[in-house]
């Protein structure tokens, strides 16, 4: 396998509250390499963004290793820090926060370019802003240049954020619901422009969703980590994990996907869960974090032991005792078999 | 997976229903603004059945929220609002509910038509208990025993699945966002109202929770037998609970039909071009097309048809004439000029492609 881009080993994020402590990313570990795609899905509380902040270098992990290029970025020079942060770049998911509201498109734009000395004077900044401009499809350039944000529409606005995560080509853009606050119509269209960036660029992604719908158009040819509670519990290549999810949480969530079809909605499958409410990140659960609401779980084990990511297909891993066990993998079948050893 | 889905329900066009418990007509409602007044809804005309769902769906600034407010009143000063709302109660007398005022318009409101606000998690008075706001809500509108308001507050919250003992006790923020959101549902139907109007009910609850709600309203309709209408901009939604849906753009309700029409057969562009959006996540990967350009400013509207900029089928007649909503078929209507010509290219997907081989687990 070529040398990862990013490699997250083993990352905890412990956050000390007045309640208690809360493990927001417990034990993550995640590879991407040049190009590739892999979207983090989860519904609130599960630790999708807090994942996309340590990988972003926005945050340190209380525990585990980033490495960008194979280097530990909490132990890296300031030369090579200065060059993963030009390499990673962060796009928000609100557009009307992200953008300073006093400082024009060009403004926005050019900042990271002067600060890097990218360019030298005022025309190579404004020639290679329009260039940007162009390539989120938000021209002609001058029409664009020296509006501010409270000027543009939301689309706009995310294509403006756009631009400035390309400003410094970088390598990896990670994407935090970039899409979740624009209207259907324009969200495809804002994923169209990325996926193509994707393809031109060659940038790899990071892409946050609690939409599967959204991780399923835009990571059909990448992967999709599904988390939980601040763990993976299935990590996969995007159709399989759309059509055939193996953890019981994935199944129970696509299930219960509301669909834009009448028929194919109404008359769906659901996979009935024991409790419909999630556990609070300050009590999760003994053992699997799931197993209060999991149909299909097991006392003595469920409970009791954690489950950890076990390969049960190429490139297809699941964080369950019981679908680990039916494909002759995980720490329950190594139990099993050191009891039998043992008696 | 593989049994024919048997047909949505659907409201039976041609056949004759019930008389309508609520008839829009002509509703037109402005705001005054600094730059010049503001059609926010312009001419929207619908009736609901007893018992029927309607979801208005639409984008941000299409007016399905404001048309949604205005039906109850509860719009802010700079609303204008013109027309005609008939409400027919259950005694079969009939009201104007825009000739409502004072007290009147505020039993109108809880008994008669309650309304669950979008963002609803934070309308609970976050310093009194669950038990406490349902008493209050009661007896703001009706002389009740303590013990009936209890009898039916248990009785509703096992309806949304909510444990009585555990949640009337409890503040609201030691609710999960789709607790609150369930009591909500609970309280609105404390009176026994014979409509119920939702604004983006699930929007920002998790999938999960989203479900949940889903699950619940339907239940509650066919338990309780009240109209919903419902505002989303969250097409599955209407798929899920719709009978009828109406699409709304810059103002206009553009298109009008059962949730089989709309989703199968829609007849207005904007409708198809929001179906082609959102194709469904189970199945094959599908085509998605995007709607070019963004929803027009209320205060500079397109001549012609405001969608025309837009819309992949406009010709130079879009650009002059209004177009009138046309009859598609009955019960179905659509405002463009080429309905004719608007043809949804997705094909109906069902979920078979993958999955079954390995092992599935739910009984």
């Amino acid at each position: 396998m070529p040398e990862a881009l990013l490699d997250l080993a083993a990352v905890s994020q412990v956050f000390k509250t007045r309640q208690g402590e809360v493990r927001a990313v417990d034990d993550v570990s995640l590879q991407l390499g040049p190009g590739q795609v892999v979207c983090l899905v989860g519904e609130s509380g599960s630790g999708k963004t807090t994942t996309a902040k340590l990988a972003a270098g926005l945050r340190r992990p209380t525990s585990g290793v980033v490495r960008y290029a194979g280097q530990d970025i909490w132990r890296m020079e300031h030369r090579e820090f200065s060059t993963y942060r030009r390499a990673v770049q962060y796009v928000h998911q609100d557009p009307y926060a992200s953008l300073n509201p006093v400082h024009t498109v060009f403004d926005t734009l050019a900042a990271p370019l002067r600060h890097h000395r990218l360019v030298g004077g005022r025309s190579e900044a404004v020639r290679r802003t329009s260039e940007l401009l162009e390539q989120v499809d938000l021209g002609p350039p001058e029409s664009f240049l020296f509006k501010y944000p409270h000027q543009l529409s939301g689309g706009q606005r995310q294509r403006v954020s756009v631009a400035r995560a390309l400003t410094l080509q970088p390598r990896l853009i990670v994407a935090d619901e970039a899409t979740s606050m624009l209207d259907v119509s324009i969200r495809v269209s804002l994923l169209h422009l990325l996926s193509d960036l994707r393809e031109r660029l060659g940038v790899a992604f990071l892409f946050i969703t609690h939409d599967l719908a959204i991780a399923k158009y835009f990571a059909w040819q990448g992967h999709i980590a599904v988390m939980y509670l601040g763990r993976v519990v299935e990590f996969g290549p995007t159709p399989r994990i759309i059509n055939a999810p193996q953890h019981p949480y994935t199944r129970a969530l696509l299930a219960a996907i509301p669909e834009p079809d009448p028929d194919l909605t109404r008359h769906r499958e659901r996979v009935p869960l024991r409790s419909p409410d999630a556990a609070s990140l300050l009590r999760v659960p003994p053992g699997c974090s799931f197993h209060p609401r999991c149909p299909r779980f097991e006392a003595g084990l469920c409970d009791v032991l954690r489950p950890e990511l076990d390969p049960i297909a190429v490139e297809h891993s699941v964080a369950c005792h019981v679908v680990a066990r039916e494909h002759g993998v995980g720490s329950a079948v190594e139990v099993e078999v050191e009891q039998r050893v043992v008696s | 997976m593989a049994a024919p889905a048997p047909e949505a329900k659907t409201s039976a066009p041609g056949q004759p229903r019930d008389e309508p418990v609520l008839a829009v007509r002509n509703l037109w409602i402005d705001y005054r603004t600094a730059a010049g007044p503001v059609h926010a809804v312009s001419d929207a005309s619908f009736e609901l059945g007893p018992g029927e769902s309607i979801a208005l769906i639409g984008e941000s600034g299409s007016g399905k929220t404001t048309l949604g407010l205005g039906l109850l009143g509860l719009l802010p000063k700079s609303g204008v609002v013109r027309g005609e709302v008939r409400y027919r109660r259950r005694d079969g007398s009939s009201i104007d509910v825009l000739g409502l005022a004072g007290e009147e318009l505020r039993r109108f409101r809880w008994q008669e038509c309650a309304m669950v606000f979008q963002a609803a998690q934070n309308a609970l008075n976050p310093v009194a208990r669950v038990w406490d706001q349902m008493l209050d809500t009661v007896r703001a509108h009706r002389s009740m025993a303590r013990g009936e308001v209890r009898e039916r507050s248990e009785r509703l919250l096992r309806m949304v699945q909510l444990e009585p003992k555990r949640v009337l006790h409890a503040f609201p923020h030691e609710l999960s966002g789709g607790m609150r959101q369930r009591v909500l549902i609970a309280m609105s139907l404390l009176l026994d109202p014979q409509i119920l109007i939702l604004d983006e009910p699930t929007t920002a609850l998790d999938i999960l929770t989203q479900r949940a709600i889903i699950d619940v309203l339907r239940e509650l309709r066919s338990e309780l037998g009240f109209a919903m209408l419902f505002i989303s901009h969250d097409l599955s939604l209407a798929a899920e609970l719709a009978d009828r849906v109406a699409t709304m753009y810059a103002g206009k309700i553009v298109e009008l039909g059962t949730v089989r029409d709309i989703f199968y057969q829609p007849r207005h562009p904007y409708t198809l071009g929001l179906i082609e959006a959102v194709p469904p996540v189970v199945g094959d990967l599908h085509e998605t097309r995007s709607i070019p350009g963004g929803p027009p400013s209320l205060l500079r509207l397109p001549s012609g048809c405001s969608f025309h900029p837009r819309c992949g089928y406009a010709r130079e007649r879009c650009q002059q004439d209004v177009p009138p909503l046309y009859t598609v078929d009955a019960g179905h209507t659509s405002a463009c000029h080429y309905w004719a010509e608007v043809q949804l290219r997705r094909s109906v997907v069902s979920d078979s492609s993958a999955g079954s081989a390995d092992g599935e687990t739910h009984a």
